[in-house]
């Protein structure tokens, strides 16, 4: 195509682009994912902001709203308390992998509600209930 | 039995090996017998594979818990319906099934044209064979369905999960398979016309056929993916981001932008080039979707835990990138335009405009899904993104697109005058702008993009509409009858076009859907004793006692929520949660929708007061219009039917056009 | 199943596929080899397209007029276009014939 038709598309493609490179650079940074580990070790300010925690279930007070339950990282001893209420994925128990977003007060991590999801490592399925 | 079905594993990657070396040897030398017994050798995989397959079925239905897939998916008290099912439950299953769809596919694709296409249809067969080859080497040697269980042989399996013990969930995957699978079509194809040379438009009208297909089924499988969601995972909403469901939606997104442009190709002779990368991005996308769900390398509801696969789908997508690329780059030449975009308002641009917004929307999942990987690769801590994000990019390149979907059919090609964009597009944009001052009186206002999107759906329904008036009053004037025969006989002389204006309503139907659900959806959480109440939109939930019901294999404790509207009873619902005998847990929300409106007033039970008063938490939401997103699938299969619906006369064209040509060549 | 009933289930399936696949070279021979495109066939095709293309343009056309998308001005000129694009292909195809 020549002139004006190749001037306009080419403008078009540049737009997309820029709207797309806004938007990372200054709208959204994202979420960190961090395990335990990270989590205690403030990595990249992790202890002081809106983090998704993922671990495994060590010990839970229960399995319906209102939860508290014991999170830790695979292969390694440190641990840290939950406090979530919300829906409760139906695959929840002692021993599953779990991604759920909060941040951490005190101590104890502080869940948004709804952000509980489960893996269940072994098994082509769908364990969790979204956010 | 189990022997056997090892056998025909080890068979099946024989048998393809084979089509693909004999597919390129009948493709160089042109040897009419190789190339049959190429054919004939994906009839014989198709065989052994289902040999294979029916040797899994008989250990699941036998509890033959030595396998591996039987142990940890299904379980004595399983239903029959749901063990048979469990085939693909598990990740050697599901590639079983893969492989099934693969082999039925290419022998399908291959016997439809075993008179036509003769040039083609060797490296086709060479394509399909290289693909099936390495599937089935997957199957036979890396992920097994006959592998053995690790450990003792148990006593009794670990169940299906009960959330997949649903009708929904049996459907989506052979559905969503039936759409990755089947984009190997169309890419075999474009490579073999890339091969050969033979870049003449023959190849897009067979290749359109299969690319619809596959379309359709991705599509619909999404949809049966959400409805599941909504209906059995219970969070309110349909569609989560989730990494697994953008797997299926980029490659749809890339097929949706190749259905389109393949129209400008046929008509105009242009993006030829793009057709081709469009097609190799469409099925690089599908393995990589596959990739995605299998490897566990994403954190996904879905995903797998390091599943042997994942390295080899990766690789492999990176191999058909560079076998596609070095293809394209070789025969560029081959591929010079005939026409030239001579104006920026014309239906051609319009159709550039479409793929642009589709391909950076496919982008922009792309990014998302893969970003946490990247910023973990560069930080060393994972970075995720998630519905914010989506949305964003799904606004601000979907409402363009929506807008897009009612002016390309009302455009001319080439150019178009002002004269004639004013008499048009007069009606619609009428429509649209009174439609948008309504609905913001009404108090939709609310969400500017909302109200934007449904602005933009009156606008395309006008067109729409108006396409079809002026279609049957055209129609009627050249050649007379009633209304119904007019419009019956424009449809079926022009079933792509109006098949697709079908499947844009379709869109707007989903649109709205969509629209009303999020952007004007309220959701409320509560603790209620017995006797409370709670107030969410004008309904009136009150907490009518806790109680329990035994089920087949679970008992189920539920809430009664007695529902009132403006004092009037409407119900009741009862959220709750079944205990089923293997100590499994799952969660049953209940869902009142109303037909009119298709609303649901969706509730969940949370939690039960451990104190035995009664009391309950409860999370409720009104979601409007959601109805409407199932009804958008029936009308899209419907506008997809129409479309695919074959039409004697462009086959007699066709055949007349290559039938002069051997006719001459005196073959 | 037994041991010995499955090798020879499996023996009989791997017979049965060789047999499919090696059956065309022991049919008797139906067709003589594949007949390739010439240049010139292949320019033959893509001029037929081309005409293919253009009579299908100018029907388009005229159900865009029918339906009120383009002007009586708009359609004469695009129309003689079309028509004259058409001529030239024509004429190519009879020259190559």
């Amino acid at each position: 195509m020549t002139g004006r038709p190749r001037l306009v598309i080419a403008l078009v493609v540049a737009s997309l682009l820029a709207v797309f490179l806004v938007y990372q650079g200054f709208v959204s940074t994202g979420t960190l994912l961090v395990s335990v580990a990270q989590l205690r070790s403030d990595r990249d300010g992790a202890a002081h902001k809106k983090v998704t925690l993922t671990g495994v279930v060590v010990q839970t007070s229960g399995t319906t709203s209102p939860i508290r339950f014991v999170l830790k990282d695979d292969g390694a001893p440190t641990t840290v308390p939950v406090s979530y209420h919300g829906s409760v994925p139906d695959a929840f128990k002692a021993t599953r992998h779990i991604i759920v977003t909060g941040q951490l007060h005190g101590g104890v991590f502080v869940a948004e509600p709804d952000t509980l999801l489960t893996k269940c490592p072994s098994k082509y399925s769908s364990g969790g209930s979204g956010t | 039995m189990t022997t056997l079905g090892r056998v025909a594993l080890y068979l099946v990657f024989a048998l393809t090996v084979y089509a693909a070396v004999a597919g390129v040897l009948a493709g160089r030398r042109g040897d009419r017998r190789l190339m049959r017994s190429s054919r004939n050798a994906f009839i014989a995989a198709l065989g052994a594979t289902l040999v294979a397959v029916v040797a899994v079925e008989y250990a699941l239905v036998t509890h033959d818990f030595s396998l591996a897939v039987v142990a940890e998916h299904t379980s004595r008290q399983l239903p029959t319906g749901y063990t048979l099912s469990s085939l693909w439950a598990s990740e050697a299953g599901s590639l079983l099934l893969w492989l099934a769809v693969l082999t039925g596919a290419s022998a399908l694709a291959l016997r439809q044209n075993r008179n036509r296409n003769r040039e083609l249809m060797p490296w086709v067969a060479a394509v399909l064979g290289g693909i099936a080859a390495f599937f089935s080497g997957l199957a036979a040697f890396v992920s097994s369905p006959f592998a053995h269980v690790a450990g003792a042989v148990p006593v009794d399996g670990a169940g299906l999960d009960p959330s997949l013990q649903n009708p929904y969930m049996v459907a989506h995957p052979p559905m969503l398979y039936l759409g990755y699978v089947t984009m190997s079509v169309p890419f075999a194809f474009a490579m073999a016309a890339l091969i050969t040379g033979r870049t003449d438009a023959r190849w897009l009208v067979s290749v359109r056929r299969w690319t619809l297909v596959s379309w359709a089924a991705l599509g619909t499988g999404m949809l049966l993916g959400a409805h599941w969601a909504y209906v059995e995972i219970g969070w309110g909403g349909y569609w989560a981001w989730d990494p697994v469901e953008n797997a299926a939606l980029m490659p749809w997104l890339a097929a949706t932008a190749f259905l389109h442009s393949v129209i400008v190709q046929e008509k105009k002779g242009m993006l030829k080039v793009w057709n081709m990368v469009l097609v190799s991005a469409a099925f690089s996308l599908a393995v990589f979707g596959d990739f995605l769900t299998r490897s566990g390398v994403v954190q996904s509801v879905h995903s797998f835990v390091q599943s042997p696969v994942g390295p080899y789908l990766l690789a492999f997508v990176a191999a058909v990138l560079a076998f596609a690329t070095a293809l394209i780059i070789w025969r560029l030449p081959l591929l010079r335009a005939d026409h030239r975009l001579e104006s920026v308002i014309s239906r051609e641009a319009t159709f550039l405009f479409n793929n642009l917004l589709l391909l950076a929307l496919a982008f922009a999942v792309l990014w998302g899904v893969i970003f946490p990987i990247l910023s973990e690769a560069v930080r060393g801590v994972r970075s995720t993104v998630s519905t914010p994000y989506y949305d964003f990019f799904l606004v601000i390149f979907g409402l363009p697109l929506l807008a897009l979907a009612g002016i390309g059919p009302l455009i001319a090609w080439r150019r178009a005058s002002p004269d004639s964009l004013i008499r048009t597009f007069r009606w619609p944009v009428v429509s649209a702008l009174s439609g948008a001052a309504l609905l913001w009186l009404l108090g939709l206002g609310s969400s500017t993009a909302g109200l934007t999107a449904l602005s933009l759906c009156i606008f395309v329904t006008v067109t729409v509409g108006l396409e079809f008036a002026r279609g049957t009053a055209a129609r009627r004037a050249l050649a007379g009858g009633s209304v119904p025969r007019a419009l019956l006989d424009l449809v079926s002389r022009n079933r792509r076009r109006y098949g697709g204006y079908v499947v844009h309503l379709a869109i707007v139907i989903l649109v709205v859907g969509v629209t009303a659900s999020s952007a004007y959806s309220t959701a409320d959480s509560a603790h209620l004793a017995v006797g409370q109440s709670m107030h969410i939109d004008g309904y009136t939930l009150k907490n009518a006692g806790v109680f329990q019901r035994p089920g087949p294999n679970y008992t189920f404790e539920y809430v009664r929520l007695a529902v009132s509207r403006g004092g009037t009873s409407h119900g009741v619902l009862e959220p709750g949660q079944r205990v089923y005998d293997t100590g499994q847990v799952g969660n049953e929300v209940d869902i009142r929708s109303s037909l009119p409106s298709g609303t649901d007033l969706y509730s969940i039970l949370q939690g039960v007061d451990r104190d035995s008063s009664g009391g309950v938490s409860v999370k409720v939401l009104v979601n409007p219009a959601v109805g409407l997103v199932w009804l958008a699938g029936v009308v899209f299969l419907l506008g997809a039917l129409i479309t695919l619906w074959p039409d004697p006369r462009e086959a007699r064209q066709l055949a007349r056009r290559y039938g002069e040509l051997l006719a001459r060549s005196g073959a | 199943m037994t041991a010995a009933a499955a090798v020879a289930a499996a023996a009989a399936l791997v017979m049965l596929a060789v047999l499919i696949i090696a059956w065309p070279f022991v049919s008797p021979e139906r067709e003589g080899p594949e007949q390739r495109l010439s240049d010139d066939d292949r320019r033959r095709l893509a001029l037929a397209e081309a005409r293919d293309a253009a009579y299908a343009s100018l029907r388009d056309l005229e159900h865009d007029l029918r339906t009120g998308k383009v002007t009586e001005a708009d359609y004469q000129a695009e129309r003689d276009r079309l028509r004259a694009e058409a001529a030239r292909v024509l004429r190519e195809l009879d020259q190559l014939r």
